[in-house]
C-alpha cells in the first residue's frame, strides 16, 4: 500500500514538473493542436473536434495560423511542440519522423479498420521511416484535396467555350484554343499566401508536367532524378508562363493577389477572368465571395485536361496530422479523426471544401453536386499522383515556390531560375 | 480564591460581587475575541488588496503594456521597412536601422511577456505562435531585401507585401499579439474589479470595529457602575486607540483603493491611448506607402512620448501599493487595544483578589 502511495506521489511530482507527459485520456484531459486552417477551414476542423470533445470529454486547444509550419519549427526548436500538428506535406512528415521528433501512431490506429477504409496508396502516405530505420505510421490524412481542377462560372462563361469545356475528350490544346477567344485575361491567377506564396504556381507546373510528360517523368522529377533544366520540365514552365501571360495585368497583380481571392473576378459582371486553376478546397473561399456563389450553379469544374484524350491523371494533396507528444489523449484524437463520423463532420458542411480519403464515407454525405463530383473523381481516379512540391524535400519545395515568383516577376530569367533549382536539387536530396 | 471567598461572606453586596467576577472574566474573554476578530477582519482584506495591487502592478499591467509595445514596435518596423524600400534606401541599407531597432524592441517585449507569464497556458501557446510568426515575418523582409538588391524590384515589393500581410491579416502576427494583450487586459480588469480593492470590503471590519468599540464602552459603563469608578483609564485608552486604529487603517485602505482605481481607470487608458495612436500612425504610414503614396518618417513608435504617462501610472500604482506599513503596525496596534482592554479589566479583577 505504501509502495502504491509512493508511486502515486512520484507520478504527481513528475507530472507537475513536466518531466513526463501526463495528458490524460478522459474528462479533464486536453490536447494541443497546431494547424494551418483559419476562417472557414478552421470552422470545418473545429466541427470534427467538437464530436471528439463530446464523445471523450477531452478538450482540444487548436491554434490555426497560415504560418503553421514555421511556428511548428520554432516550437520544436524550443523543445515545446504541440501534442499534434497538421503538416502540409508528406516531405515534412518524413523529415520529422526521421529526426525522431514525430511519434509513431501505430498504436493509436485500428489497423483492421484502416485497411478496410483507406486504400493502400493513402496508407503509404501516412507511413514514414523512423530514426531506427523501421517504417511506422506517423500521420493521418485529415482531409484531402483534388489539385487538378479548373474552375469556371457556368453562367458567365460564353456558351461556345462552355461547350468545349464540358465536351467529352477535352484536351489541353482544345482548352487553350477555346480560351483564345476570351479576351486578354481568360485566366484568374494569384500567388500570394504569406510565407508560402508561390505554391499556386507550383501546382500549375506539376499539373502541366504530369499531363504533358506523364507520370513516369513526374515521379523522376519529384524524386530528384529528372533535372529542372530537362526538356520536359522546361516545357511545363514555358506552358505555365504562357498561361500567366494571359492572366492579366503583368507580374505585379499575380504576385500580389491572394490565391483565395484570385477567382473572385469570375463572379463579377462582366467577369474579370473566366478560369481558375485551384485545388478543390477553393470552394470554401468561393462561398465567402460577396456574391454568394452556389456550387453547381455559379461555379463548377473540369478536371485538368490531358494532352491526349483518355490519358488523364489526377494530382491530389492532403493535410497530415502527426503526433509530437505521445499522450493517451493525443492518441485518442488521432484514432478518432480517421473514423467516418469525424470525416463526415467536415465534409458535410456546405462549401466546406474538404474531401475524405475514407472509403466508408458515402458520396451522398457531400453537401452539393460539386463536392460529390470531386469526391467521385478522387476515389475513381486511374492515375493519381501526390502534390509534387509537397513530396519534395522541404528545401527543394521552398526553392520551387520562390522560383515560381522569380519567374513570374521576370519570365526572361527562366534559364537562371532552372539552373539555380538544379543546384538546390543536388544538395536537397542527399 | 481568597478574594472571592471574602466577597461571598459579605452579604448582599457580596452576592453581587460574586456575580461580577465571572462576568468580568467573560468580558475580558469577549474583548480578546473581538479584538482578534478585528485583526483578522482588517488584515485579510488588507493583504488581499496588497496582493491584487501587487499582481496588477508587477505583472498584469506590464504584460498588457508589453503586448501593446510589441504591437507598436512591429507596426513601426513594418512602416520603416516600407519607407526604406519606397525611398530607395533599401538598395544600400536594406530595411534600415529603425526597422532593426523596432524588431529588437518587439523581441525584448515578447521576452518580457514570457518571463511575466501572466496569461497562463493560453498565453504561452499564443506566445510560441508569435515567436514562430516573427521569424517568418523577418524571413520575408530579408527575402524582400535580397530580391530588391538583386534588382528585382517587383519581387522585392511582393515579398514585402507578403511580410506585411503576415503581420496584419486575421490570424497573423499582430492579431496573436493582440490576443495575448487581451488576456493580459482581462487580468488587469480582474484586478480593477476585485472586491478586495472596493470600499465595500471594509463593511465587515467596520462592523467588527463598531462592535468592539460598543462593547468596550459598555464594559466601561458596567465597570463604572459596579466599582463606583467614573473612569477606567486603560479602557478609555483602548477605545481611543481602537478609534484611531480603525480610522487610520480604513483611511489607508480607502486611499489605496482610490489610488488604484484612479491609476487603472485614468492613468492606464491615457498611456494605452498614446500607444494606440502610435500604432494607428504607423499603420496609416504603411497603408500609404503600400499604395505608393508618400509618408514621412515622423510619428510611429516613440517610447519617449509615453514616458510622462508611464510615470503618472507608476506613481499612481506606487501610491496604491503604499499603505504606510499598515501590515506591520496593525498587529501591534491591535495588540495595544487588547492589552489596554485586558489591563482595564484585570485591574478590577485584582480588586476581587486583593
Amino acid at each position: 500500500m505504501r509502495l502504491v502511495k509512493l508511486k502515486a506521489l512520484v507520478l504527481v511530482l513528475l507530472c507537475g514538473s513536466g518531466a513526463v507527459s501526463c495528458g490524460g485520456s478522459g474528462s479533464g484531459a486536453s490536447v494541443t493542436v497546431l494547424g494551418p486552417w483559419t476562417a472557414p477551414e478552421e470552422a470545418g476542423f473545429r466541427a470534427m473536434l467538437a464530436g471528439f470533445e463530446k464523445q471523450t470529454g477531452i478538450r482540444v486547444d487548436y491554434t490555426g495560423t497560415r504560418d503553421a509550419d514555421s511556428v511548428l519549427a520554432s516550437e520544436i526548436q524550443n523543445g515545446k511542440p504541440p501534442d499534434a500538428a497538421v503538416l502540409a506535406t508528406p516531405g515534412e512528415l518524413r523529415q520529422y519522423a526521421a529526426a525522431g521528433t514525430l511519434r509513431p501512431i501505430d498504436g493509436a490506429l485500428d489497423q483492421a479498420r484502416m485497411a478496410a477504409e483507406y486504400g493502400p496508396g493513402v496508407r503509404d502516405l501516412m507511413t514514414a521511416t523512423g530514426p531506427s530505420g523501421t517504417p511506422h505510421s506517423y500521420g493521418i490524412i485529415v482531409k484531402a484535396a483534388l489539385k487538378s481542377v479548373i474552375w469556371y462560372d457556368p453562367k458567365r462563361l460564353p456558351p461556345s467555350v462552355s461547350a468545349v469545356l464540358t465536351a467529352r475528350g477535352l484536351t489541353w490544346d482544345r482548352l487553350i484554343g477555346a480560351v483564345a477567344g476570351l479576351g486578354t485575361r481568360p485566366w484568374c491567377m494569384g500567388m500570394a499566401d504569406t510565407s508560402n506564396s508561390g505554391w499556386p504556381g507550383t501546382d500549375w507546373i506539376e499539373d502541366l508536367l504530369l499531363h504533358q510528360s506523364g507520370p513516369r517523368a513526374y515521379d523522376q522529377w519529384v524524386a530528384g532524378r529528372l533535372p529542372w533544366t530537362s526538356g520536359q520540365v522546361r516545357q511545363a514552365w514555358q506552358a505555365f508562363g504562357a498561361v500567366a501571360a494571359r492572366a492579366g495585368g503583368g507580374p505585379g497583380p499575380i504576385l500580389l493577389t491572394n490565391f483565395g481571392s484570385a477567382g473572385a473576378p469570375m463572379f463579377t459582371a462582366p467577369p474579370g477572368c473566366f478560369l481558375d486553376h485551384e485545388g478543390s478546397f477553393i470552394a470554401a473561399d468561393y462561398a465567402n465571395d460577396p456574391t454568394s456563389p452556389r456550387p453547381g450553379t455559379d461555379f463548377d469544374f473540369v478536371p485538368f485536361p490531358p494532352v491526349q484524350a483518355g490519358q488523364g491523371a489526377e494530382e491530389i494533396a492532403g493535410d497530415l496530422l502527426g503526433m509530437f507528444r505521445d499522450t493517451p489523449a493525443a492518441r485518442k484524437l488521432i484514432g478518432y479523426l480517421t473514423t467516418p463520423a469525424a470525416q463526415q463532420a467536415w465534409i458535410r458542411r456546405p462549401a466546406g471544401g474538404a474531401i475524405s480519403m475514407n472509403r466508408a464515407v458515402p458520396l451522398s454525405d457531400y453537401p452539393d453536386p460539386v463536392s460529390r463530383k470531386i469526391a467521385d473523381n478522387l476515389t475513381h481516379a486511374g492515375t493519381v499522383r501526390f502534390d509534387g512540391s509537397d513530396s519534395m524535400p522541404h528545401v527543394m519545395s521552398s526553392a520551387f515556390q520562390h522560383a515560381v515568383l522569380e519567374y513570374l516577376s521576370d519570365p526572361g530569367k527562366l534559364d537562371v531560375v532552372l539552373t539555380a533549382l538544379d543546384k538546390v536539387r543536388q544538395s536537397a536530396y542527399r | 480564591m481568597v478574594a472571592s471567598a471574602t466577597v461571598v461572606t459579605a452579604g448582599a453586596a457580596g452576592r453581587r460581587s460574586w456575580r461580577l467576577y465571572p462576568r468580568l472574566r467573560l468580558m475580558l474573554g469577549t474583548a480578546m475575541v473581538l479584538t482578534a476578530l478585528l485583526w483578522i477582519a482588517v488584515t485579510v482584506p488588507l493583504l488581499e488588496a496588497r496582493t491584487t495591487i501587487a499582481f496588477t502592478r508587477d505583472r498584469a499591467i506590464p504584460s498588457y503594456l508589453g503586448a501593446l509595445t510589441a504591437h507598436a514596435a512591429l507596426s513601426d518596423a513594418d512602416r520603416s521597412a516600407w519607407l526604406s524600400f519606397r525611398s530607395g534606401e533599401a538598395q544600400l541599407i536594406g530595411p534600415g536601422q529603425r526597422y532593426q531597432d523596432d524588431i529588437t524592441t518587439a523581441g525584448q517585449n515578447l521576452e518580457h511577456l514570457a518571463e511575466l507569464d501572466t496569461a497562463g497556458p493560453e498565453g504561452r501557446q499564443l506566445l510560441r505562435a508569435v515567436n514562430g510568426q516573427l521569424v517568418t515575418y523577418q524571413g520575408l523582409v530579408e527575402q524582400a531585401d535580397a530580391s530588391y538588391r538583386e534588382g528585382d524590384r517587383p519581387l522585392g515589393f511582393a515579398y514585402l507585401t507578403y511580410a506585411t500581410t503576415s503581420l496584419h491579416n486575421p490570424g497573423g502576427l499582430l492579431s496573436r499579439v493582440d490576443q495575448i494583450g487581451e488576456l493580459d487586459h482581462r487580468a488587469v480588469l480582474s484586478g480593477q474589479n476585485s472586491v478586495w480593492v472596493r470600499p465595500g470590503v471594509l463593511l465587515l471590519p467596520a462592523i467588527v470595529a463598531v462592535l468592539l468599540l460598543g462593547f468596550l464602552v459598555l464594559v466601561q459603563v458596567y465597570v463604572a457602575l459596579g466599582f463606583r469608578r467614573t473612569i477606567n483609564l486603560p479602557l478609555v485608552a483602548a477605545c481611543v486607540l481602537l478609534t484611531g486604529l480603525t480610522a487610520g487603517a480604513f483611511g489607508a485602505m480607502i486611499h489605496s483603493g482610490q489610488a488604484f482605481q484612479t491609476a487603472e481607470s485614468r492613468a492606464l487608458p491615457a498611456l494605452t491611448g498614446i500607444w494606440q495612436a502610435q500604432i494607428g500612425g504607423a499603420d496609416a504610414g504603411t497603408t500609404a506607402l503600400r499604395a505608393g503614396r508618400t509618408a514621412g518618417s515622423s510619428g510611429g513608435l516613440d517610447v519617449a512620448a509615453t514616458e510622462p504617462a508611464q510615470q503618472r501610472l507608476d506613481s499612481g500604482l506606487a501610491a496604491a501599493a503604499n499603505t504606510g506599513g499598515l501590515v506591520v503596525v496593525l498587529p501591534l496596534l491591535v495588540l495595544g487595544v487588547a492589552g489596554l482592554a485586558a489591563l482595564g479589566l484585570q485591574l478590577r479583577l485584582h480588586e476581587f483578589r486583593g
